[in-house]
């Protein structure tokens, strides 16, 4: 499908025939983002929903959700220790890692994120002080519980909350952010479908480590599962827009290999996890578990799926240059 | 005979930009420019001259000693280099057309079309707006650089060129590479070492706007002559120079269609999806925040249950 305008007059020996594209080599260049970025989208993503869960948890709710936020913020953690690991071996030069630190840039949004990630790195690290020093890990005389009451809950809280959403949604600015058409095209989509299965895939990590610590209520889960249905089925939604939206520029999506993964979204991301948490409810505590678990392994590999689709989608509709002179026909 | 200091001999230190650069202007008798800091410099490719002699190509491996390409037939084309790529700046393009003679197919001919293809050094580059080490800097001479010493090769410019320019030298250093535009070399006041090799003056080096008036001028004689498919890419109001790229300090007289030669006809800077970018990121971030605390704060289903109990 090429732009049908013609711009060259005939020449004296009659009508000319020019190629379409040049000899339809790709006309940009992918980068080298595989996997690495692919579990670092979702790593980062799942750290910043746990957290949001947590924090806002301890913000508002009640005694009984306690453990969501003792829960959240390990698992906020621990998906925080990971996530660099994979951004920063996946760069050509690991060692100069650091040379993202020399300058803040608010043009880049990769320089954004790099400190985004730092502050909440930072955020997420206070949570889990606060949390030592309430389970009494930690004395409350000790420094760091010393250095930590210092500041209100509620500044670092919002701070936290904001550091969090920004940690979630950044990624999805960032890729809009070139001229990849899938990306560049539905980028105003992105943001929001990476901070909302960031959100779902925080809430199922929570809702799967609380049986796991025997810390949970029916009452905690709710809340926890409600929500958590709700973000599947945003996540479904903008998935669906951008499954619709997409195919004006590119057709990358339609290919099988990425069709039958996003197919299996709304089954992954609400079918499952609804028919398994209905059985926990009447299933006794150890087979409950087992449910609960296979609901958010379950949510947890929708959203998995979502960032990996986005990520090597994008780069294969990179690859072809016809996608790219239409895209580059003006609009978003 | 002037001496020309070592580098090690070359003075340093706070006190090194007051003194004048170890210059010979070279490029004075070369392209008839004298090579001074605050220009903005460029190339004019005019493909109409062009006789895909790859002096260019050669000239800038040897210069900048980029190693060799894939030895390969691409079984496309005479133009076995395909692309530009992290080691090779310059690139030939072979653009075959075929000259249809309506209906009698013995006569029918295969006409080539050259163009030399080089890093555009647009004036908003896309590349420099997304490098997170601030790597890729504006130099003196208007043109767009990679501090090699400071790249850590995130790959981040690498989708943000709007024309597949900068790559990433995976099986080399694993850094982001382009044109430099002979930054060395105008250093020392010498010609772009494409620009000097080219034997027909297909590519012209120059300051910008000094290039634009001749190009402005060859695009006035063509149309004289009939060739009225000839128009340029990149200078300002033309294909090329659009959606917040700006104008191209290195821009071209093409005969084809743009998308001929792989070039987009209106390119995007990507940082204008920013903005659009974190506002619906804002609004989910603010709706996903209120759904939560909505959800915490509502009663609870067993809460109430056990409360008729």
């Amino acid at each position: 499908m090429m732009r049908t305008q013609e711009v060259q007059a005939p020449s004296r020996n009659g009508q000319r025939e020019a190629p379409p594209t040049y000899y339809r080599y790709p006309a940009l260049k992918n980068p080298p983002w595989r996997w690495k970025i692919v579990l670092y989208f979702f790593t980062g993503g799942l750290a910043s929903g746990a957290y949001l869960a947590a924090t806002l948890a301890d913000l508002f709710g009640k005694p009984e959700d306690r453990p969501v936020s003792r829960v959240g913020r390990l698992v906020a953690l621990a998906s925080l220790a990971v996530s660099p690991v994979f951004l920063i071996s996946d760069l050509g030069r690991p060692e100069r890692f650091a040379n993202m630190m020399r300058i803040f840039k608010t043009r880049s949004p990769m320089s954004l994120g790099a400190w985004g990630l730092a502050a909440f790195g930072l955020f997420t690290g206070a949570g889990v002080v606060r949390q030592a020093v309430e389970d009494g890990w930690i004395g409350s005389k000790s420094l760091p519980a010393r250095l930590l009451s210092w500041v209100p809950l509620t500044v670092s809280g919002v701070a936290g909350t904001l550091a969090a959403f920004f940690v979630g949604s950044y990624t999805g600015v960032l890729i809009g952010f070139t001229n990849v058409p899938l990306w560049a095209k539905t980028s105003l989509l992105q943001a929001p479908l990476f901070l909302t299965s960031a959100l779902a895939s925080g809430l199922a990590a929570i809702s799967t480590g609380l049986p796991a610590r025997g810390e949970d209520s029916p009452r905690v889960h709710t809340w926890l599962d409600r929500t958590e249905r709700m973000a599947a089925m945003g996540e479904v939604a903008l998935m669906n827009a951008t499954i619709v939206h997409a195919p004006r520029h590119s057709d990358v999506l339609k290919l099988p290999k990425y069709m039958v993964p996003l197919r299996l979204v709304p089954l992954l991301s609400i079918g499952l996890p609804f028919i398994l948490r209905r059985r926990a409810k009447r299933a006794d505590a150890k087979r409950a578990r087992m449910f609960r678990f296979g609901a958010g392994l379950s949510v947890l590999s929708s959203a998995f799926i979502v960032k990996a689709v986005m990520v090597l989608a994008g780069q294969e509709s990179g690859k072809r240059p016809e996608e790219y002179m239409k895209s580059t026909s003006g609009g978003i | 005979m002037m001496s020309r200091p070592l580098a090690s001999e070359h003075p340093t230190g706070p006190f090194y930009r007051t003194l004048p650069p170890p210059t010979m202007h070279e490029a004075a008798l070369t392209a008839g420019v004298r090579i001074e800091p605050g220009t903005t410099y460029g190339f004019f490719t005019d493909t109409t001259v062009c006789i895909g002699c790859k002096s260019c190509e050669a000239a800038c491996k040897q210069w900048n000693q980029n190693p060799m390409d894939d030895f390969g037939f691409k079984g496309t084309s005479y133009d076995n280099t395909g692309e530009l790529s992290a080691t090779t700046w310059r690139h030939v393009a072979f653009v075959e057309t075929r000259i249809d003679t309506n209906g009698d197919h013995r006569r029918d001919r295969t006409r080539w079309t050259f163009m030399s293809d080089v890093c555009k050094h647009c004036e908003n580059a896309g590349c420099m707006e997304a490098c997170p080490t601030g790597a890729i800097i504006r130099t003196e001479f208007g043109t767009v650089l990679i501090q090699q010493d400071v790249c850590n090769g995130c790959a981040y410019c690498v989708p943000s060129c709007p024309f597949g320019v900068i790559t990433l030298a995976e099986e080399q250093d694993r850094k982001a590479h382009k044109c430099t535009l002979c930054y060395d070399r105008m250093k020392v006041g010498m010609e772009p070492a494409c620009a000097k090799a080219c034997p027909t003056d297909s590519i012209q080096f120059g300051p910008v706007t000094e290039l634009r008036e001749r190009a402005r001028e060859r695009l006035r004689f063509l149309h004289s002559r009939g060739r009225r498919e000839a128009y340029l890419y990149g200078v300002p109001d033309a294909p090329g120079a659009a959606g917040g790229v700006g104008s191209l300090n290195c821009f071209f007289l093409l005969t084809e269609r743009p998308e001929v030669y792989n070039l987009p006809p209106l390119p995007e800077l990507p940082s204008r999806r920013a903005g659009a970018g974190f506002l619906t990121a804002t609004a989910a971030a603010l709706f996903w925040g209120a759904v939560t605390t909505a959800m915490i704060l509502a009663p609870r289903r067993e809460q109430r249950e056990g409360g008729r109990q």
